[in-house]
């Protein structure tokens, strides 16, 4: 329990006080009046007590009311007046400015919002089925009572022959989308669920509740896939104050060329930003430490901001943290789920860096080989490793493979692996090739980018050659590259994000479809 | 134990004691005395549990003389007769008048204290203890941080201050963004928007942390309603205060405030 000690900032001839910390270089430097204000709450946190234990002051924020107390609400005539009230010219005057700048860009970000009945500008949503509503088709006067004027319960079905035969249709329809019953599904391994668990979808939504800027952390290799849908629609509806920003790490893994027609389709939706993530030669950190001081300086308001980083299992989340940093402060391993919590980190005196673990949506978008391939899942705990081979070989270029493993042909993945056994000794009694463990190195290589690989956009061709059938993903047709924009576009009008400098010279690279 | 009412009727045939009446009146006036020698000797609890009892009684006392008092001014207060009143009486008369405006002012001020009444004027105190959960946070088990347990509203751009320095934490389960208001005049309810807590009756800190209780005054966004001012102009803000309890109920319910 702390005695009441003065938090003054008096004067002592004493070298180290209460009131002062143990800077750098072991000399004592003074405590802010708002530090030691702080310590002081920390440390009064418990109820005093006696001794013979009764408690004679209640902790702070702990106090009772003897039983009976009431609180009162004076009588007073503002509580019955117009808190808010608007004219129709102003209304009409803002339904115009906002009519104005309808399509907002990805760049663009409302600062302050005005406190205005919003709800009246919005268009009244109508069913889609064209209904009415029921209690305006037949009211409760009209249908009840004296002056009913209802005959009979307008119902779907007249009698119960009608409901039966409904109910033959739709389960005749649904006998047929049913699938063949021969088949019966294996238990799924437990480790298909990783990073789809409560607890982390929890610390998840802790991240988003405490920051102002949110960082989604994307794979260069593959940014469509490692996005998580899911939670920017969740940001967009619920948490529209919340900024989102892309961040596309692991650049050091494609070429720049590829980094450059991604950044311009990412742009168009949010605005993104190219990363590396290395504590000693990092890229991008300069554009992002100055977007992220710029936001800083908008939202004065607040005394700090807190810039969250959020994505998929293993996409370099923690590794982009220490990078701004500049020194290890997170652990970081190139296996999903190192980050088990989150963690707050202090960027400058204004900027906070919330560390926090990969997310999977449970929808079910991605299979299982998918997850395998992203990183998602640990590969020590696949249970059948060779099974994902195959995919491997389909995505990594034939060229690749042999330049990495010297293994200049092979038939299938079975073949690939026997060879590679064979050459890595990664045999078992007998001579057998021990392909499970070949085959988790396989993926572990993959994983790691030690085997080359990338995703292009949709419809994009690779400068210098065909059509690449193979390396074309039909993943998503969400996006349509359209003409390059100018840099003038680009640039927010009022809320001035820097324009990513790699944009200047991409109008020579980009192929409209 | 008497088998019969023997004094009764010892009294009834003899009459009593030819000195009862003074000693009666004599024991009478030495109560107060008596009373005030008890006062002075007692000590401790006794004397607290004493002097709150006799301060009670010297209340009814009091009550029931302004009452008394009252009922005997009521009485007097007559009608004046026709025909001019002699000058001695004139002034007698001012004075019953005048009290008897004084009473209507009484009477119309709490009329209007009514009028202006919000629908539940008092409402049980929402303790400290009971709102706010202490949080034990750190290595060594500090535990500053409290979490409120009731239902609080926050507005839309709030963020979490870093743990460092957040003392309250209010959980996003127990946040509330609607309200189910009834309009007393129209007798339906609406499901509409909260725009802010303007008064929690238990203390300023909850109004300032948003916590909505029982009787909590909110404001709601009632553009829905279709309200207009005698100027014209659109009415979408009003305060409604809330008639359930949210935390156990899971939703708030609450009474628009308009004027009688």
């Amino acid at each position: 329990m702390a005695k009441g000690s003065d938090h003054s900032l008096s004067v002592s001839s004493h070298a180290k006080s209460k009131n002062d910390a143990v800077g750098a270089g072991g000399q004592s430097q003074r405590r802010t009046a708002g530090t030691v204000k702080r310590l002081q709450m920390y440390r009064c946190s418990k109820p005093r007590r006696n001794a013979q234990g009764k408690i004679i002051k209640q902790a702070p924020f702990q106090s009772f009311v003897e039983s009976g107390t009431r609180a009162r609400i004076e009588p007073g005539r503002s509580w019955f007046a117009n808190t808010k009230t608007i004219s129709q010219r102003v209304l009409q005057q803002y339904h115009e400015t906002m009519k104005d700048r309808g399509d907002q860009k990805s760049s663009q970000v409302i600062l302050k919002k005005t406190s205005l009945p919003l709800s009246m500008l919005e268009e009244k949503k109508i069913s889609p089925l064209g209904q009415v509503p029921m209690i305006r088709q037949t009211n409760f006067s009209r249908t009840f009572g004296k002056s009913a004027t209802r005959k009979r319960p307008k119902l779907a079905f007249q009698n119960v022959s009608d409901l039966l035969e409904h109910v033959n249709v739709v389960s005749q329809r649904e006998l047929k989308a049913e699938p063949n019953l021969d088949m019966v599904d294996c238990p799924r391994e437990y480790i298909f669920a990783a990073g789809q668990s409560k607890r982390i979808w929890n610390e998840l939504y802790k991240v988003v509740d405490s920051s102002d800027v949110l960082i989604e952390v994307i794979d260069a290799r593959d940014p469509l896939g490692t996005r998580s849908y899911q939670i920017e629609q969740y940001l967009k509806k619920d948490k529209p104050t919340k900024q989102l920003i892309l961040l596309m790490t692991k650049i050091d893994l494609i070429p720049p060329w590829l980094t450059q027609k991604w950044l311009n389709l990412l742009n168009e939706e949010y605005p993104t930003l190219a990363f590396h993530g290395s504590v000693r030669n990092p890229f991008g950190k300069g554009a992002l430490y100055s977007l992220l001081r710029q936001i800083s300086k908008f939202r004065n308001q607040s005394n700090q901001i807190s810039v969250g980083f959020i994505g998929y299992p293993n996409v370099g989340k923690s590794s982009a943290i220490n990078a701004l940093r500049g020194k290890k402060v997170c652990n970081v391993a190139p296996i999903a789920g190192e980050t088990k919590v989150w963690q707050y980190i202090k960027l400058m005196k204004k900027i906070y860096l919330i560390d926090s673990p990969g997310v999977v949506h449970p929808s079910g978008q991605d299979s299982d080989v998918a997850k395998v391939l992203k990183g998602v899942v640990r590969v020590e705990l696949v249970g059948d490793p060779t099974q994902y081979i195959e995919s491997v070989l389909q995505t990594v270029k034939p060229e690749h493979i042999k330049k990495t493993y010297t293994i200049p042909s092979w038939s299938d993945a079975e073949d690939f692996l026997k060879k590679l056994a064979t050459k890595s000794g990664k045999l078992l009694k007998g001579g057998e090739p021990d392909l499970v463990a070949v085959s988790k190195m396989v993926l572990n290589d993959f994983q790691r980018g030690k085997l080359p690989y990338f995703k292009l956009p949709p419809g994009c061709v690779p400068p210098g050659q065909g059509q690449d059938a193979e390396n074309i993903t039909t993943a998503s047709g969400m996006f349509e590259v359209t003409e390059a924009k100018t840099d003038e576009e680009n640039i927010a009008t009022e809320a001035d994000v820097p324009t990513i400098t790699t944009n200047s010279n991409d109008r020579d690279n980009q192929t409209p479809t | 134990m008497p088998q019969n009412e023997h004094i009764e009727l010892h009294r009834k045939r003899h009459g009593r004691r030819l000195d009862y009446e003074e000693k009666t009146r004599k024991k009478a006036a030495r109560e107060p005395k008596k009373r005030a020698a008890t006062a002075r000797k007692l000590r401790g609890l006794k004397a607290k549990i004493y002097n709150k009892r006799r301060f009670s009684e010297k209340v009814q006392l009091r009550k029931k003389i302004k009452a008394f008092e009252e009922k005997s001014t009521e009485t007097t207060l007559d009608r004046p007769e026709d025909g001019a009143l002699p000058a001695y009486l004139l002034d007698r008369q001012d004075k019953q008048t005048g009290k008897a405006i004084a009473a209507q002012v009484k009477q119309k001020q709490k009329d209007k204290a009514a009028k202006y009444n919000v629908p539940l004027p008092k409402v049980r105190m929402q303790s400290e203890n009971e709102v706010f959960r202490p949080l034990k946070s750190g290595k060594r088990g500090k535990s500053w941080k409290r979490m409120v347990t009731k239902v609080t509203y926050v507005p839309d751009d709030f963020t979490r201050k870093p743990p460092k320095f957040e003392r309250f934490i209010r959980p996003t389960g127990l946040r509330f963004k609607k309200a189910h208001v009834t309009h007393p005049e129209l007798r339906t309810t609406f499901c509409l928007p909260i725009i802010g807590v303007k008064r929690n009756p238990s203390s300023t800190m909850y109004t300032s942390l948003g916590v909505i209780t029982k009787g909590t005054i909110i404001e709601v966004n009632i553009s829905d309603l279709g309200m207009v001012t005698a100027g014209g102009k659109i009415v979408w803000g009003k305060y409604a205060q809330v008639t359930n309890n949210p935390e156990n109920d899971g939703c708030i319910n609450a009474i628009l405030l308009l004027s009688k």
